[in-house]
């Protein structure tokens, strides 16, 4: 007899939940291999530890050797390449430093002296990558999968949920949504897409069978200053709060992975160009200034 | 907008090729399920024609196929499969063959109709770990004119990330011959021995996304009683009996590439294989099957296959004159031949269910009288939990 387990718990900085339908004797093995996954996937990327991969590759930046990497960060290294391509140099993985002198909290703007020295030690031109062999040629260098390794391990707990044998369910790590299956009688999960400007709100409510969904927007961390906001997308050539068209992006993909990176770019093009995602091939809704959705989400 | 289309096709492909990357899927761990699956064969072995027959029943082989098999995890990392067959024939043989009137070969067949049974146990352990894997199987089989004990000891070992798989094994059996009805028949051979060693390695390589490419090369050496028990040649109008030489030594390899394609979910399969010993006989053979999956339920299987063999050195369907070295053999096995194979299958899935029917049609042609043709249908239920 299926029924329906809930498992809520933090990870990777964010609130973490998954939902999925198996037998009561199942169930409990299925959670603990999931949190075990994703508490692995973090322990290998995070830049907190000073055994994980990032930070073995951020410190032997400079240093003359490379750091050989296993298969699996060798493919979210390649990923970031492709990433860095299309998106124009926006989507940098070195740009993290640049948190050193954003700090959000503090409502001020970051010294354009320490911030003009951090810029020579941005960009993903300047590392050499091939596989398996990754250097960062300036001391600190540094690289971040933060931008992604969340959306990647939702996509790897739903590879794993389907090798447990679970056919319906959902994967929630930190709004960064992907679906297993629906419910048993094929009814879809309704997923809220978080209000740009009230919190704990739902501005919309889509409806998911399969695939992945994601969010990004200008509210997740930012700070006004002078009525003036500033958002924590930064732009890597010039180390500065882009200021979006779009206050909020919600793509659907295949895989979370992907829905994430779109919805990322998506807000870091809207500077220039508001209407990036139209005829990208992926299904998305987007949010303006003046809160009105537009995309082929929307009816 | 071209240009944004290619933004998706470039971060799915680097996706994909991650999340590839991730899951040893590829290297098919053991699964930490138990798998019960049993299949039913029929195979009928097709009439023989009038005009090729001399002597004894137009009717061949039909054979009965029950085969069980029980796979579970023993530990984490390791995982036990145990098999049985049961195998039931009836029909005649063909025993030898005469030149008729106009010196064209006819065949002789078995007189009385033979009964048999044949009865397999087999148990396969396996062990895997991220990089590699290995496999030791035994089993037994035994029939009341024939025993044979059987040992395999193979592996694989995964390289290039997980894209690359080194295959190796080494197998060996020994089998036990006690022709029945030695004493009605004088010569019938009795407490006969044949040893057969085999090595192989081979090599498969992902290429991309959507295909698959490997090639195998192994070797067999064959020593003891390697004639027919049963079958005998006509020799200058004496009938002798099948006596062939007591080590056949083997080289083959095959080639072979998967190619799915996305759009059409479906994928070719291509298999090509050499194969020659030192009786010189050589064969070619070449194998074509689709799958086609219908929805995630459904997956239908057509597949062609060519085949052919030149014959032995010693062959002959009949002997005019005798051979000094005293090897004779007319059995349609060693002469040349070309078989066509068309085979039919579908499967069906339900959750942990799977049944599948296959139909195989099989069809033989050249000099020998008693080249075989035969149908066979088979259906499979498996169910994994």
């Amino acid at each position: 007899m299926l029924s329906l387990h809930k498992h809520s718990f933090k990870a990777m900085g964010s609130r973490c939940e998954i939902q999925f339908y198996a037998s009561e004797a199942a169930a409990s093995g299925i959670i603990h291999n999931a949190v075990a996954r994703l508490e692995a996937l973090e322990a290998k990327y995070t830049r907190y530890r000073p055994k994980s991969v990032t930070s073995q590759i951020n410190r032997a930046a400079g240093g003359g050797e490379p750091v050989e990497v296993d298969s699996e960060t060798a493919g979210l290294l390649n990923y970031a390449q492709v990433l860095f391509e299309q998106s124009d140099g926006l989507f940098d993985i070195t740009s993290g430093i640049l948190r050193r002198v954003w700090n959000f909290r503090s409502g001020k703007l970051p010294e354009a002296e320490r911030l003009q020295q951090l810029l020579p030690r941005i960009g993903w031109q300047q590392v050499r990558w091939e596989a398996p062999y990754f250097y960062l040629p300036t001391v600190g260098m540094e690289i971040d999968f933060g931008g992604f390794v969340k959306e990647y391990a939702a996509d790897q707990l739903v590879a794993l949920l389907k090798a447990e044998g679970v056919e319906h369910g959902l994967v929630n790590l930190g709004g960064d949504i992907a679906v297993v299956g629906p419910h048993p009688d094929n009814a879809p999960w309704q997923v809220g897409i978080q209000h740009p400007r009230k919190q704990e709100q739902a501005i919309a409510r889509i409806p998911m069978s399969r695939g992945a969904i994601a969010t990004s927007g200008d509210y997740e961390r930012f700070m006004l200053i002078d009525g003036e906001r500033y958002c924590h997308l930064l732009n890597p050539r010039n180390g500065f709060s882009i200021r979006p068209q779009r206050i909020s992006v919600t793509v659907i993909a295949d895989q979370c992975l992907l829905a994430g990176s779109f919805a990322s770019v998506a807000m870091l093009k809207s500077e220039t160009d508001t209407n990036w995602l139209a005829d990208s091939g992926v299904h998305y809704l987007q949010i303006d200034q003046n809160l009105s959705m537009d995309g082929n989400l929307v009816n | 907008m071209q240009e944004k289309k290619s933004t998706l096709a470039a971060l799915s492909s680097a996706a994909m090729m991650l999340s590839g990357l991730a899951q040893p899927a590829l290297a098919n761990p053991p699964d930490q399920k138990t798998q019960i699956a049993y299949r039913f064969t029929n195979y009928s072995e097709g009439e023989m024609d009038a005009k090729d027959v001399a002597e004894g029943s137009l009717e061949r082989y039909q054979i009965q196929v029950h085969q069980l098999s029980v796979k579970t995890p023993v530990s984490e990392d390791t995982e036990i499969s145990l098999s049985v067959v049961n195998e039931t024939m009836s029909g005649a043989s063909p025993w030898y063959v005469v030149p008729n009137a106009e010196g064209e070969a006819v065949q002789v067949m078995s007189g009385a109709t033979i009964d048999e049974a044949r009865n397999e146990l087999g148990m396969d352990f396996r062990s895997y770990n991220a990089s590699s894997e290995t496999t030791l199987s035994l089993s037994v089989s035994a029939e009341n004119d024939y025993e044979s004990l059987a040992f395999g000891y193979s592996g694989q070992w995964r390289t290039l990330q997980q894209r690359g798989t080194l295959s190796w094994g080494i197998s060996g059996s020994r089998d036990f011959i006690n022709a029945t009805d030695a004493d009605i028949y004088a010569g019938r051979p009795v407490e006969e021995i044949k040893n057969r060693l085999r090595g192989y390695l081979g090599y498969s390589i992902v290429m991309t996304r959507n295909r698959l490419f490997g090639m195998n090369i192994g070797v067999t050496s064959l020593d003891g009683y390697l004639s027919d028990a049963y079958k005998l040649a006509w020799v200058d109008n004496e009938i002798v009996r099948d006596n062939r030489p007591d080590v056949q030594n083997q080289v083959g390899g095959s080639l072979m590439l998967r190619q799915f394609f996305p759009e059409a979910q479906a994928a070719l399969h291509t298999d090509i294989k050499l194969y020659q010993n030192d009786w010189e006989v050589t064969s070619e053979s070449l194998d074509l099957a689709w799958y086609q999956n219908l929805g995630s339920k459904w997956q239908l299987v057509p597949s062609l296959r060519y085949y052919h063999q030149s014959a032995a050195t010693f062959y002959e369907p009949f002997y005019e004159n005798r051979r000094a070295d005293g090897f004779y053999s007319s059995d349609y096995r060693l002469s040349e031949f070309s078989a066509v194979s068309a085979r039919f299958k579908v499967i069906r899935q339900w959750n942990t269910v799977s049944v599948n029917l296959q139909y195989e049609n099989y069809s033989a042609s050249g000099d020998h009288p008693a080249l075989l043709s035969y149908s066979a249908i088979s259906l499979g239920v498996g169910t994994s939990f």
